[in-house]
C-alpha cells in the first residue's frame, strides 16, 4: 500500500488473543495479551448482573423456593442507606425508600419513579391509619401490600413506640413474600442502634 | 460425540445466520447426521427458511415444558440434517428467554441429550456478545467467527476474540477457535481490498475460505433456502461453502478431534 492516506488499522490486540486462542496453550504473548486485555478491557466487577433467581418473573421455571435465593443475612444496621440497600437486593425490587410517620419520605434508593413519588409516604401513612381502624382487636398493621395494575408497592410498618416508620419496597419481585419474616426481624433488631 | 460449532460475532449482520445455515447444510453433504440451533432469539434460522413467522415449536416449548426435546427437534427434507427452531417465543419475553438460555446449565443438558445422534452441531447466535453468546460457547467444542470484509466489524474484531479468550480460559477450556471466516469479500472494491489485505497480513488464524459478496444469497433468502437448494446451475457459492465445510472438517481434525468418522457408521453398500 503505496497511498499514505490508507487507513491504517492497530490488530496488535485481536493478534495478541488470536495466537493465544490458536495455539491453544498459553505461551508467552499470551501473558501479554493477559495483561493488555486488562489494559484495554475495563471489568466492571461490582456492577455483574443480578442471576436468574432474582431477576425471572413468575412461570413455571422461576417459580422459586425460597432457599434458592442467593443471600446472608448481615449484620445489624446502623443506617437507613444499609437496610435500604438489603432489602431492595434481596427483594429484587426497583427502589425502596423509608417514610417517617408524617408522611415524608426520609430515605430513598433505587429507581424512582419521577412523578408521585412524594404522593407515595403520604397516602402510606394515610392508608396505615385507615386500616388499623378496621377493627381495634386486630392490633398493629405490619404489613401493606398494594398489588396495582402495573406496579406493586409493599410496606413494612416498623413501630418505635408510638411513632413508625415505613421501609417501602417499589414493584418487588414475586419472592419478596417468602422473604418478609426475615425482613421484619432484621428491621427490627436493627432499629434500636439506627441513627 | 459431536463437534459443537458456535457461529459468534459481536457485529450486526456479519453473516453469522446465513453461514451458520449454508454450513450446516455443506456439513451434511458428507452424510454425516447435523444439527443446526436457532438460538437467536430473534428467530433468525426460522425466518431464513420460512418466509413469516414460523409456527414451528422449538427452544421457546421446550423451556416451557410444553414440548420434549423430541418434539422439537426437526427433521428436513435434507434427510442427515435436524433443525431445532426457536419456537413460538413472544418477542416481549426475549429478556426472559436470554436469562434461561443463559441460567443452570441448559445448553449443556439440551446438548448432551441429543449430541450422540449428531456428528455436527451447528449453533446461530445473536450479534452482540451477551449472555446466549456467552452460553453458547460455554456449551461449545469450537467457533467460527465471520468477519465482515469493512473497516468497523475488523475495528472491533477484539470484542469477539477477548470473549473467546475469556470462556475458553474460565468456563469451557475445551473451547477451540476454528478461526476467522472472511464474508461479504469484494476484492475489486478499494475498502474491502485493503481490509483483506490486512486480515491476510496480520491476523492469524484466518481461514483459506472466505465469502465473496453475492447476491445470491438474497435470492436464497427470498425463497427461503440454503444457496446449494436454488435451481439452476450449482453455484460458485454453495461450492465455496463445501470448500468451507473441508476445510473446517481437516482443522477439526489437526485439532485433535476426528472429524469424519462418526462412531456409529452403517455398512454401506457401495455397488
Ligand atoms: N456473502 C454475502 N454476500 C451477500 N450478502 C450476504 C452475504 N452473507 C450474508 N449476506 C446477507 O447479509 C444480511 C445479513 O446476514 P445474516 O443475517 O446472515 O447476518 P447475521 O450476522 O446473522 O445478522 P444478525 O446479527 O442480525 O443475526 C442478510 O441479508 C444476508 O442475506
Ligand atoms: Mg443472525
Amino acid at each position: 500500500m503505496t497511498d499514505p492516506n490508507a487507513p491504517s488499522y492497530d490488530l496488535d490486540q485481536a493478534q495478541l488473543l488470536l495466537h493465544s486462542l490458536i495455539s491453544g496453550i498459553p505461551k508467552p504473548s499470551a501473558m501479554a495479551c493477559q495483561e493488555q486485555g486488562e489494559l484495554l478491557f475495563t471489568r466492571l466487577q461490582r456492577l455483574t448482573a443480578p442471576s436468574i433467581t432474582s431477576l425471572a418473573g413468575p412461570s413455571a421455571r422461576t417459580h422459586q423456593n425460597i432457599d434458592q435465593i442467593p443471600m446472608e443475612v448481615p449484620e445489624l444496621f446502623t443506617s437507613w442507606e444499609d437496610c435500604m440497600a438489603w432489602s431492595m437486593e434481596i427483594t429484587g425490587s426497583a427502589s425502596t425508600f423509608v417514610v417517617d410517620s408524617q408522611g415524608f419520605i426520609i430515605a430513598s434508593q433505587g429507581d424512582l419513579p419521577e412523578r408521585g413519588i412524594e404522593c407515595i409516604g403520604a397516602e402510606l401513612v394515610c392508608s396505615v391509619e385507615t386500616l388499623e381502624r378496621i377493627d381495634a382487636d386486630y392490633g398493629k398493621l405490619a404489613w401493606i401490600d398494594l398489588d396495582f395494575e402495573n406496579r406493586r408497592i409493599a410496606g413494612f410498618v416498623a413501630p418505635t413506640g408510638e411513632e413508625y416508620f415505613i421501609v417501602g419496597l417499589l414493584s418487588p419481585k414475586p419472592h419478596y413474600h417468602q422473604l418478609r419474616t426475615l425482613l421484619e426481624r432484621q428491621i427490627m433488631a436493627s432499629l434500636p442502634g439506627m441513627d | 460425540m459431536a463437534h459443537i460449532i458456535s457461529i459468534v460475532s459481536s457485529n450486526g449482520g456479519a453473516g453469522k445466520t446465513t453461514v451458520a445455515l449454508n454450513l450446516a447444510v455443506a456439513l451434511t453433504e458428507g452424510q454425516e447426521p447435523a444439527l443446526l440451533i436457532d438460538l437467536d432469539p430473534l428467530g433468525a434460522i426460522g425466518f431464513s427458511l420460512a418466509r413469516g413467522a414460523t409456527k414451528w415449536p422449538g427452544l421457546a416449548e421446550y423451556l416451557m415444558d410444553l414440548a420434549a426435546i423430541d418434539d422439537v427437534l426437526m427433521p428436513t427434507k435434507l434427510g442427515h440434517l435436524t433443525l431445532l427452531p426457536r419456537g413460538r417465543l413472544d418477542p416481549l419475553d426475549v429478556g426472559l428467554y436470554e436469562q434461561f438460555i443463559h441460567g443452570d446449565g441448559i445448553l449443556q443438558q439440551i446438548l448432551g441429550a441429543v449430541e450422540d445422534r449428531y456428528r455436527y452441531i451447528v449453533i446461530d447466535t445473536p450479534s452482540g456478545l451477551g449472555q446466549i453468546t456467552r452460553a453458547a460457547l460455554a456449551a461449545s467444542t469450537h467457533t467460527l467467527l465471520p468477519l465482515q470484509a469493512e473497516p468497523l466489524a475488523l475495528r472491533t474484531i477484539s470484542q469477539t476474540l477477548r470473549v473467546i479468550q475469556h470462556v475458553r480460559d474460565q468456563e469451557n477450556p475445551g473451547l477451540q477457535l476454528l478461526g476467522i471466516l472472511a464474508n461479504m469479500v469484494q476484492l475489486k472494491q478499494d475498502v474491502s481490498f485493503t481490509i483483506m489485505n490486512t486480515v491476510w497480513s496480520t491476523l492469524s488464524g484466518v481461514l483459506e475460505t472466505y465469502m465473496p459478496r453475492s447476491d445470491i444469497f438474497a435470492q436464497a433468502s427470498e425463497k427461503g433456502l440454503p444457496v446449494a437448494f436454488l435451481s439452476g446451475k450449482y453455484s460458485a457459492e454453495a461450492i465455496r461453502f463445501e470448500s468451507l465445510a473441508t476445510e473446517i472438517k481437516s482443522i477439526i481434525h489437526n485439532l485433535g478431534g476426528v472429524a469424519g468418522e462418526f462412531n456409529d457408521r452403517p455398512q454401506r453398500a457401495l455397488v
